[in-house]
């Protein structure tokens, strides 16, 4: 029994669920307005009564009780009003039940609104891992909602960006405009699904796999139970993995997140210049490498720590802790001491050189570097690493 | 006669309701669970998945639950499917009524996620047992 991966995926539904409430608040409002119009409130009483059904038989469900109940006696008031109950009598019972459920309604969507809730950290130097919102951006494409739903859910944990598309045209249609943006507008990982009307997953994969644009984009296939010749299928059209469908929410995001790691090599900028840091995460992305950032040096090291990149490059000068120091104690660390780092220093600092040498750099580059040279001395360490 | 419980075949139109239920179902209950949204598409679904139990919502567009129900008492393989209806109606009489049906439980909206799983892990020990 795993109570702790349903409460975290519980909390995003909740949130979902108080969206929607907004909906239905602006709705009831509505009822509220009209209720001294009786012939319009008994006229729309059908319509009212179905959305308020599905809150009676749903809010408890997402966690809100009181609301619940306020629901379920509106409804059953409404339901009166239906079966020709006498108008005014009903009418007037109406008014206090609709008054006390549209009071707890404000009340939860103030409270539980996502722009008063998740105020934007500001950056300081303890703030650790808030440099990018994500590390990944992952696609999934399926005609169920559900499926797309609970793949966002999986990997709500995860700092993964997830866009849905609900089929085969869309997502190309999406990936044909990234095509004039950045390449790190690309997603890093496709989930796709077999089976979908008009357009399926293996015609999308063909389609995917014939770009050169797109081509090296890992793609995960979702297939039904037992289907060999499916699975075959997708591995010889160049998908990289499948999850057979009904899958577990936690082993789908393990699945996916190894595949992640395990496509590209992971490296580590930290550097405060966020015009350098910019062309550097270009610079390695265009490589086929995932880039994770820093903006200090306390981030670095925890970065180092928590994501295991296979190279760090490190800024000498950074404010608080400096890149000197984030080296020593990366180095000092059992937990990052084999990670290869790469210092950046300032043209005049040789005394620094020597120091980062001294300390377990496996290389230096002086700043303003040539970020040709750069890449190659990367890609040496990264290949000496690997023989 | 299979024991232990773990395929459900779940058919239900509301997304919501269904993320939390299926999310349950699995971490809570740890059940294998295969969600359709409408009626049509778990007759579909029924024959490849095959699953132990199906977990019913009785209101829905086009195909409601007592349809899909009787659909699937027409299919061979789930002729004797056991049956569970999830249902915002609480009338005791419509309750009485899926259970003179022959389903194998009724449990009423809004349900408490965190006692799903057990409530129809209880329903199907109380088969198991021959009642």
């Amino acid at each position: 029994m795993d109570t702790k991966a349903f409460d975290d995926s519980f909390k995003r539904i909740k949130q979902r669920f108080v969206v929607k409430l907004t909906d239905y608040l602006q709705l009831f409002e509505e009822l509220g307005g009209i209720l001294r119009q009786s012939d319009k409130a008994i006229d729309n009483a059908e319509r009212y009564r179905n959305q308020m059904h599905k809150l009676a038989g749903s809010a408890k469900t997402f966690g809100f009780p009181e609301l619940n109940s306020f629901a379920a006696d509106v409804e059953r008031h409404l339901v009166k009003i239906i079966e020709g109950a006498k108008q005014d009598d009903v009418l007037s019972a109406l008014q206090p039940a609709l008054e006390k459920f549209l009071v707890e309604a404000r009340t939860i969507t103030r409270a539980n609104s996502p722009a008063q809730k998740t105020p934007v950290e500001p950056a300081t130097e303890t703030a650790s891992m808030t440099v990018k919102e994500y590390d990944y951006s992952i696609v999934v494409v399926d005609d169920d909602e559900l499926v797309r739903e609970l793949v966002e859910n999986g990997l709500s944990q995860k700092k993964c960006r997830i866009t849905q598309a609900e089929n085969g045209a869309k997502v190309l249609q999406y990936l044909e405009k990234t095509k004039r943006y950045s390449l790190l507008t690309r997603p890093d990982l496709i989930v796709l699904d077999v089976n979908m009307p008009d357009m399926n997953g293996f015609e999308v994969l063909e389609k995917l796999k014939s770009d050169p644009e797109f081509q090296a984009i890992p793609v995960i296939m979702l297939t039904r139970r037992d289907e060999d010749e499916t699975v075959m299928k997708a591995f010889s059209a160049g998908a990289v993995d499948y999850i057979t469908k009904p899958f577990k929410v936690p082993e789908l995001a393990t699945r996916i997140m190894s595949v992640l790691k395990r496509d590209r090599k992971i490296v580590l900028i930290a550097d405060d210049d966020e015009l350098i840091a910019d062309l550097l995460r270009q610079r390695f992305f265009l490589m086929g490498f995932t880039v994770l950032m820093a903006r200090n040096g306390n981030e670095a090291l925890a970065r180092l720590l928590a994501d295991q990149p296979h190279l760090a490059i490190l800024d000498v000068a950074m404010p608080g802790t400096d890149g000197l120091t984030v080296l020593k104690q990366a180095k000092s660390s059992r937990a990052s001491a084999h990670i290869p780092i790469v210092m950046l220093t300032k043209d005049n600092e040789k005394k620094n050189v020597l120091m980062a040498l001294d300390s377990g750099a496996h290389d230096y580059i002086a700043k303003p570097f040539d970020i040709d040279e750069l890449a190659a001395r990367v890609s040496g360490i990264l290949r000496r690493q690997k023989s | 006669m299979p024991g232990l419980l773990n395929k459900i075949l779940y058919v239900e139109d509301d997304i919501d309701i269904a993320l939390v239920a299926k999310l349950t179902l699995e971490a809570i209950g740890g059940f294998d669970v295969l969600h359709c949204a409408s009626g049509q598409k778990a007759l579909d679904a029924f024959p490849a998945y095959d699953p132990q139990l199906v977990l019913l919502d009785v209101m829905m567009p086009q195909m409601n639950g007592l349809q899909t129900f009787a659909n699937l008492r027409l299919m061979p393989q789930a002729r004797k499917i056991p049956i569970i209806f999830m249902t915002a109606r609480a009338q005791t009489h419509e309750q009485a009524g899926y259970l003179k049906l022959g389903a194998l439980g009724v449990i009423i909206k809004p349900f408490d996620p965190m006692t799903l799983s057990d409530y129809i892990k209880v329903l199907w020990e109380y088969r198991e047992r021959g009642h």
